[in-house]
Parts: structure tokens; C-alpha cells; sequence
């Protein structure tokens, strides 16, 4: 089912048509246009690797979460690829601020929330010292009828395990439970 | 499966795992990001902004800007 919402998310929110449904429970609208920002990312051939909480949930842990985290190539094709993709699911001029000059160079980590304000997207090609893109273990995997590109459990532990954020460590935990991981 | 017993409420507790792929962890999903959306007392302030640092990012998403 595709569904535009770009008119709908900046002209009114009341017009968005119906939600599609997925058993007896409708998607959010934030389900919904995560997966749309997914199909474009695909659609367009950006390179990238969902992280954080939202590639929790695609392993099979469901999670409550506000954002949605991104791995991206740092190169200026895929930034552009990038920028085609969000200006297809959003008619949002401030997408053209997203530049591979900030990327690439001394701003590794953009945000960018979208017109309803209700989630961001958090996009980086850097962490810190310890990751780069070419540091990651990259799946594919379902989100609903959608594959995507996701960090693998094991480097989703890495990047969990070691920061200080209390919910992290925990998340660490039950990543290494359940997918028998070893510490180095 | 409408009724479940547990031993402790450590056992109730545990996390839910399901397969990707599983019809179930999506409708799961939806659910827990409509009731958060709905539950969410703030929205973020629409736009780009740069960061030097997932540290600093960090810091300023936990800062949401503008109440609902």
C-alpha cells in the first residue's frame, strides 16, 4: 500500500487519509511514514544502516521510540541520494540543509525533524572514534513488507555496551542474552 | 491465549522477543509507537540542526522544544 502523505503532513494533519492497518491494530502515522522514509531510502539507493532503538525493535524486541537513528556512506552521492529520498515523502525545503560539506566534515551528526514534529531522524556518519560505516556489520531484514538495512544484533551490542546511558546498558544486556553474544 | 501464570513478577517481566518477519512484531510495533505518540506531552521543533558529536546530539534530543 503506498500512501502520500507530504500533502497531508504540511498542509493538514486532518486530511491525512486512513492509516493502513496491519492485523487488528491501525499503524501509527509515525510507523507509517518511518517505513515510507525506508522504501525511499531504497528507492533512491542510499547507503545506510538503521541503528538505535528502531533496530531493536527490527531484531524483535518492540520499543517505544522517538527517533530514528542512521548510519550513513559518507560520500556526497550517497548525501544527495539521501536528500532525494526525505524531499519524495516530505515537501520540506529545509531538506536542502542536509549538505555532505557538514557530513563529511566537521558536523557528523545532523537531526532532522520532520513538519509534524512528532519524531526525528538522527542521521550520522561518524561515532565518535570508535565507529564508521566501515566499521559496521550491515543485515538485511523485514520491516513489515519493506527490507532494510540494519546494524547487526552483535553491532548493536558494541554500540550499546559501552555508552553510559543506564537504558543502553540494559539494552546491551538483552542483546547479548539473546543472541548469545561473547565479549572480545 | 488469554490467561498467563507466572511464578515471579521477574518472570512477567521479560522482554518479548519475536522473528523478523513475524506479522506479530509489527502490529506490535504500531501499537506501542501510536500509544507513545498519544502519550507524548512534547513535539520536536520541525528543521535540521548540526551537531559535532553524537554526545552533543544526544543532549539536545532530550531537550524537546515545544510543547504540544
Amino acid at each position: 500500500m503506498s500512501t502520500d502523505i507530504r500533502r497531508a503532513v504540511v498542509l493538514d494533519p486532518a486530511a491525512a487519509p486512513p492509516c493502513p492497518t496491519v492485523g487488528r491494530y491501525t499503524h501509527s502515522v509515525d510507523f507509517a511514514t518511518i517505513k515510507q522514509v525506508l522504501a525511499a531510502f531504497e528507492r533512491e539507493g542510499v547507503r545506510y544502516a538503521i541503528f538505535g532503538a528502531a533496530a531493536l525493535n527490527l531484531h524483535g524486541l518492540a520499543r517505544f521510540t522517538e527517533d530514528l537513528d542512521v548510519f550513513l556512506q559518507p560520500t556526497e552521492g550517497n548525501i544527495a541520494a539521501l536528500r532525494r529520498a526525505l524531499s519524495g515523502v516530505f515537501d520540506d525545503p529545509s531538506i536542502e540543509q542536509i549538505t555532505a560539506e557538514d557530513l563529511l566534515g566537521d558536523y557528523p551528526a545532523i537531526q532532522y525533524v520532520p513538519p509534524t514534529g512528532t519524531f526525528h531522524l538522527d542521521l550520522l556518519t561518524r561515532l565518535g572514534e570508535a565507529f564508521t560505516y566501515a566499521d559496521l556489520e550491515i543485515m538485511r531484514i523485514p520491516f513489515d513488507d519493506v527490507t532494510v538495512s540494519v546494524v547487526s544484533p552483535r553491532t548493536l551490542y558494541r554500540m550499546k555496551r559501552d555508552t553510559v546511558r543506564l537504558k543502553d546498558k540494559a539494552d546491551a544486556a538483552l542483546l547479548k542474552e539473546r543472541f548469545g553474544i561473547e565479549d572480545p | 491465549m488469554p490467561v498467563r501464570k507466572f511464578r515471579s513478577v521477574e518472570e512477567m517481566n521479560q522482554p518479548v522477543w519475536r522473528e523478523p518477519g513475524d506479522a506479530a512484531l509489527y502490529s506490535t510495533i504500531a501499537a506501542l509507537w501510536e500509544t507513545g505518540r498519544r502519550l507524548q506531552k512534547h513535539r520536536f521543533q520541525p528543521g535540521v540542526r548540526r551537531f559535532r558529536s553524537i554526545d552533543e546530539l544526544e543532549m539536545a534530543a532530550d531537550t524537546p522544544s515545544v510543547d504540544r
